[in-house]
């Protein structure tokens, strides 16, 4: 046996320090060489510009209505997208409908994450009767379809872009809750939790300084996943004459517009529909890299 | 060894509750069953036994990491588990735990520095500069060089790890440490740095070590003295010298003629025990390992054994001592 034992310190190679600054570098390098996660950047990065600074560059007045010029496909009368039953812009109307629709999206994600996030944590962390009223509303809530919960809120809070946000946040947190508990009750198995008891870490002190950070990554993927959600579920209430109302335009309720016209002029719901599409696309692309280069565990 | 009692475990018991459905009545597991023992300052003492003997659980409950259902642990001459919880993590302080996955001990998401100031910073001891000073001297110690410092866990090797999670665990100079099968997960080659590590550490800071292991000849080299367990009970106690020379229980005769041998040509008699480790949820009557003993009597399927002292320091949990000797059924004083 004593033979065996003998210093070998081969391991320990020594490294380059690396500095704060260099993270953030080799953040980005890695960013520009993955080209999924790139395309996703560049998309979301162009809907936040777009959605800023959109309305300077709008060719026509969203707004504006002009009788003589209804229903025009693309390319035609100096319309790129074509124009609407009431002659507007097909083109500006998306643009414009972008900040709506993204304010929706975001908005409603920070805000019904956190909630969920925090009842979610409390629920998993403590167990027991917190646990399980918690667990048993989100039951309930769960039990009815989400399009329809949405709606039901909206009805009594009457419509508009705060009240939309309000009842998809009302409706949307659940999610958040059920998956943040799940990965808590399995985060708190783990043996580095034991570890911190161990050195004396306060109950919160585990919650929020190594739950939370562990959460991170299933956050960030549910997150991405329901800011697209959120925005097709806006224009779902909207298609259905809740939600944002006319003439304010929002990619949902130039869809619910839209489908009255939906034999003689495609372009109609097409560019709204493809709007949202690639929202969601770039959105679950950026998420999907960046949960890759936040995860600590591969 | 005769110096001060760092700690002491009296008649420690952990069950657990297993429920097949909602109807049937909960049974019971007993993971520790009536454990006593004492640690002495500055020693090292062994806790072996095959796995699912309890000696884990027999450590975290000491720990405090789970409640024990009964009895008591005795760190410097208070029983801790009357402490409330603030006080508790006070005492934390004084003593650590290293886990037997390094893989799994450590947050993904902290940095090597995070990891190693953390303790500083939850007791409180020295200011911000000093923190990160006492890391880079702890982390020298343990042969790491500063850049580890920003490192995740993640791109550390086994050995490294484990020598973090040591790190963590001395950092805060406790006086009492258990390992929990520290070199386990480890490559033999590692195993054995760690090791050295570990006597070195002790040395140094004069830390004593509950060192829980299934590894006879890593325990061998580093233990002072070694409690055998068996299905959650404690079945020998002495020193490693006398155990490894002149093991008294049928069991630890059978555990140590299982060390393989560095000689092919040496003979060597090798006790095999028949049938398997039965359940602790149904354990058998009386000793608990008269099913498998080759030196089995009458008595044994129907009295549990107490514990006699077959020479000074040594204890049995055997029928088979209970007539030489004087019979003392002192299960505490030893």
């Amino acid at each position: 046996m004593t033979n065996v034992i003998q210093e070998s310190d081969n391991e320990a190679k020594p490294l380059p320090v690396l500095s704060r600054k260099s993270h953030l570098m080799s953040f980005f390098s890695d960013l520009i060489r993955n080209k999924t996660g790139f395309t996703g950047f560049i998309i979301v990065c162009l809907l936040i510009l777009i959605g800023i600074f959109g309305f300077l560059i709008t060719p026509y007045n969203p707004m504006q209505t002009y009788m003589t010029q209804k229903l025009l496909p693309p390319l035609t009368g100096g319309h790129l997208l074509g124009t609407d039953q009431l002659g507007r812009d097909v083109l500006s109307r998306v643009i414009v409908g972008t900040r709506v629709s993204l304010t929706i999206g975001v908005v409603t994600v920070i805000i019904a994450g956190a909630i969920g996030t925090v009842i979610g944590v409390l629920a998993g962390f403590f167990r027991g009767w917190l646990d399980i009223i918690l667990m048993r509303i989100v039951d309930v809530q769960l039990s009815f379809p989400f399009v329809l919960l949405v709606l039901v809120v909206n009805a009594i809070l009457g419509s508009g872009l705060k009240n939309i946000i309000l009842s998809l946040i009302i409706a949307g947190w659940v999610v958040f809750a059920r998956v943040v508990r799940s990965e808590v009750l399995a985060i708190r198995e783990k043996e580095f939790i034991s570890a911190c008891v161990a050195t004396g870490v306060s109950k919160w002190g585990i919650m929020v300084k190594h739950i939370l950070p562990n959460l991170f990554t299933p956050i960030i993927i549910l997150a991405s996943l329901q800011v697209a959600n959120f925005i097709i579920a806006e224009a779902a209430v909207s298609f259905l004459g809740f939600g944002v109302q006319p003439p304010q335009p929002a990619w949902g309720n130039m869809l619910n517009e839209g489908k009255d016209y939906i034999f003689n002029a495609w372009w109609l719901i097409t560019i709204p529909g493809i709007a949202i599409v690639i929202t969601a696309l770039g959105i679950n692309l950026f998420g999907d890299w960046l949960r890759d280069e936040l995860d600590h565990d591969l | 060894m005769e110096n001060e009692k760092v700690l002491e475990v009296i008649h420690l018991k952990k069950y657990y509750t297993v429920n097949n459905g909602w109807f049937s009545k909960g049974q019971q597991v007993k993971a520790v069953d009536d454990v006593s023992f004492s640690l002495y300052k500055g020693e090292t003492l062994g806790l072996v036994g095959e796995s699912g003997c309890g000696k884990s659980t027999t450590g975290r409950t000491i720990l405090q990491l789970s409640k024990p259902t009964d009895g008591k642990v005795i760190f410097e001459g208070t029983d801790i588990n009357q402490l409330n919880d603030r006080t508790m993590r006070q005492l934390r302080r004084k003593m650590q735990m290293i886990f037997q996955d390094p893989y799994a001990s450590l947050d993904p998401h902290k940095t090597i520095q995070q990891i190693l100031t953390e303790p500083l910073n939850v007791h409180g001891l020295y200011n911000k500069k000093e923190r990160l000073e006492k890391v880079r001297e702890m982390l020298k110690i343990i042969g790491l060089t500063d850049a580890y410092l920003t490192r995740y866990p993640n791109e550390l090797s086994g050995g490294q790890r484990q020598r973090i999670a040591i790190a963590r665990a001395v950092i805060l100079q406790p006086t009492f440490i258990v390992a929990d099968e520290p070199v386990s997960a480890l490559d033999v080659s590692v195993q054995a740095q760690v090791i050295n590590l570990l006597m070195y550490l002790q040395k140094e800071f004069q830390l004593t070590y509950l060192f829980i292991s299934h590894d006879l000849n890593v325990v061998r080299h580093i233990t002072d003295r070694i409690i055998v367990m068996y299905l959650g009970r404690v079945v020998e106690v002495t020193t490693t010298e006398e155990l490894f020379n002149h093991p008294k229980h049928p069991y630890t005769c059978a555990l140590l003629s299982a060390i393989p041998i560095k000689n092919p040509d040496e003979k060597k008699e090798r006790i095999i025990l028949s049938g398997e480790v039965p359940s602790p949820v149904n354990p058998p009557k009386g000793c608990p390992f008269h099913e498998r003993c080759p030196k089995a009597m009458d008595i044994c399927s129907k009295t549990v054994p107490h514990q006699i002292s077959v020479s000074d320091g040594h204890w049995v949990t055997c029928h088979l001592y209970s007539n030489e000797n004087h019979t003392t059924e002192t299960k505490l004083s030893f």
